[in-house]
């Protein structure tokens, strides 16, 4: 695993951000039983090319957007789908988080939703521009 | 009297009792494996989420097995603190190639029944008119198996439409605001449904549901296994039962490989251990009650270990075919959900359509969703997890499925085939054209009846045929001299053979298997 940068593991501030970004209450026991099966994940998987090109990009609110839609869309087989997935899975196994989800939803907060998703849509090719550029730069 | 009897599940246990009330000696033979369900006390599916370490081990599973991966499209399925389904390693041990048909098996004590989904129909006879049975010694077999077992005693369309038979002794499982829902909406359209003979009613289920201690208390853990035991497992009733009986002995550790003939009786029985194969002499009545494969892989191993040829022998391979049907109902968006419901389908339906010149009964069932892992279906749904996550708990409480079952008949090909180089058996199954004809016209109806009971059909989900688990027709009873099995479920050419179970059915009616298996068995012991 010494190819990997940190990226690929689970640090604290990636789960924080994944946590706001599918609004999460944030646990410290979901944050290490997360890592553990990440962990194990890494150890067990083969990571793709494009898993290593994904790991170049940091996480944050608006990256999560892009890395969420392209994942979902084109990239299915990687990392990044497995921790949103997992995070969610972890999360509806937890009282607090489970109630939340049951609670914390309207039609307003969808439409919300959909229109940053069309929003996405529509600058993804200009958001990987940008990342081939700053990689270039870098 | 001594009788064998191989296989502890519904039917096992059933031909145990059965026969022990006739004054027989019984031993039953048994893998015996027993499932080592964690016990987490009595709380409530959300109330378990609070201690995190145990919802997550039950949810997701220790090695993440029953977490899918991020490309798999799953919907629901068997919950990974269960462990009475062979892994599928231990079906690839058995099985070379399968084509497309699934298999699944249990080893444990209590067989695959561990796991039942409870539902419950009586054939009735012009489900089975072509069996040539006795229907009505079938018919008391009948009274006696679904009187005996805990199922809710139901009056409604679907007896009074279908003649479908009316037995239980339970009280009924109570329906939820959405059940409510779509039962009005069947009333306010009764005109449309009877004439095109469609029925709605509650779900027989094998449930107790009385005012008793160890009766269902609502903890939506069904799946999870029942803290109180209230879902019907032979090993918490019949089996027990059964042991009350000082003729009554259960042998664990006996996996039947095959038997062996001379003249026209089996004399030994052979059991696999380990890699080796252990003879043990018998003298006694035998009763293959192991599930329609493992029976159908006996036989097999018996006729090759016999010289004799199986083409000579008519053998199928049956199973209703499950599609699912996702739904949602419009007017049940934003309503609270009930988290202490049972998990298993309260509403069923019946319709009767058009397969192979006769018109079959077609039995549906309709599930709410409740309390389920729902992240796979989070997962399946084409948009971003966020927005996934979002409209799925928005729309929770309106989304339901609808579940029907394809009847099946004997195909000349489809069928278990043992190959003796590999020493591996291989399935052999084609849908038939009439069956994806059935599915289609199966499918527009259903969707016409979705919007008349006030629910719109989202997406068809189609299964391999074995997911169903309604195995059934590995060696089919018949007339004609290629068929091995009577019509009182004897091996023609053994003197103590007997089939009791589902692989003795000759054709397969839609409604579940297991409790009509049941009743055969009980049938096939007083016949013979």
């Amino acid at each position: 695993m010494n190819n990997k940068n940190e990226n690929f593991f689970l640090s604290k501030k990636q789960y924080r951000y994944i946590a706001l970004y599918l609004s999460l209450k944030l646990k410290e026991e979901i944050f290490l039983l997360a890592k553990k099966k990440i962990e194990a994940f890494l150890q067990n998987q083969k990571l793709s090319k494009i898993d290593f090109i994904l790991s170049n990009i940091n996480y944050n609110k608006i990256n999560l957007h892009y890395l969420d839609f392209i994942t979902k869309f084109f990239f299915k087989k990687t990392l990044i789908r497995y921790k949103l997935n997992l995070m969610l899975a972890l999360s509806e196994a937890d009282y607090d988080n489970f109630v939340i989800m049951l609670k914390k939803n309207s039609l307003i907060g969808i439409i919300f939703e959909f229109l940053l998703f069309l929003i996405i849509f529509f600058t993804i090719p200009f958001w990987i521009l940008f990342h081939i550029f700053l990689r270039i730069f870098k | 009297m001594k009788a064998i009897v191989i296989g502890s599940g519904i039917v096992g246990s059933n031909t145990c009792l059965s026969l022990l009330n006739k004054g027989y000696s019984v031993e039953l033979w048994d893998v015996g494996h027993i499932e080592n369900i964690k016990n987490f006390n009595n709380e409530n599916f959300l109330n378990i989420k609070k201690d995190f370490s145990i919802s997550s081990k039950s949810l997701l599973g220790d090695e993440n097995l029953h977490f899918p991966e991020p490309y798999q499209q799953k919907l629901f399925e068997l919950p990974p603190l269960r462990n009475f389904i062979l892994k599928e390693n231990e079906i690839n041990n058995l099985f070379g190639e399968l084509n497309n048909f699934e298999i699944f098996q249990s080893y444990n004590k209590g067989g695959l029944a561990n796991g039942w989904g409870a539902n419950v129909l009586p054939y009735n006879y012009s489900d089975i008119n072509d069996w040539g049975i006795d229907f009505l010694s079938f018919n008391k077999s009948q009274n006696k198996i679904f009187n005996k077992i805990p199922i809710s005693k139901v009056s409604d369309d679907i007896n009074s439409t279908f003649g479908v038979m009316n037995f239980g002794t339970e009280t009924e499982i109570p329906n939820d605001f959405r059940d409510n829902y779509l039962m009005t909406n069947y009333d306010q359209n009764i005109g449309y449904f009877r004439n095109n003979r469609i029925a709605l009613g509650k779900a027989r289920l094998a449930i107790k549901n009385s005012a008793s201690e160890d009766s269902c208390n609502l903890t939506a853990r069904c799946l999870w296994g029942c803290p109180n035991n209230a879902i019907y497992n032979p090993n918490y009733s019949t089996l027990k039962e059964c042991e009350n009986f000082k003729n009554f002995t259960y042998f664990s550790n006996r996996k039947v490989h095959s038997f062996e003939i001379r003249g026209n009786k089996i004399y030994k029985i052979n059991i696999s251990k380990d890699k080796e194969i252990e003879a043990i002499s018998v003298d006694a009545k035998i009763y293959l009650s192991a599930g329609a494969i493992q029976s159908g892989i006996i036989f097999l191993n018996t006729l090759h270990k016999n010289n004799i040829d199986p083409n000579k022998i008519t053998m199928g391979l049956m199973d209703t075919k499950k599609v699912k049907i996702v739904y949602i109902m419009p007017r049940m968006i934003g309503k609270k959900l009930n988290l202490t419901s049972i998990q298993f389908n309260r509403l069923i339906a019946g319709l009767e359509e058009n397969f192979l010149n006769q018109n079959k009964y077609i039995h549906l069932e309709l599930l709410n969703l409740t309390s389920l892992f729902f992240q796979p279906i989070i997962n399946s749904i084409p948009l971003p997890l966020k927005l996934s996550k979002k409209i799925f708990y928005y729309l929770i409480s309106s989304l339901g499925v609808c579940t029907y079952f394809l009847p099946d008949n004997i195909e000349k090909n489809n069928k278990i085939i043992y190959d003796i180089k590999s020493g591996k058996f291989y399935i052999n199954y084609i849908e038939s054209s009439e069956k994806l004809n059935l599915q289609k016209q199966l499918n527009k109806r259903i969707k016409n009846l979705l919007f008349k009971l006030g629910a719109i059909p989202i997406k068809i989900l189609n299964y391999k045929s074995g997911a169903a688990i309604h195995y059934a027709g590995t060696i089919p009873m018949g007339v004609n001299d290629n068929y091995a099995v009577d019509s009182s479920g004897k091996v023609k050419f053994l003197q103590n053979l007997f089939i009791t179970d589902s692989s003795a059915f000759p054709n397969l009616p839609s409604k579940p298997v297991s409790i009509n298996a049941a009743s055969f068995a009980d049938y096939v012991v007083e016949k013979n």
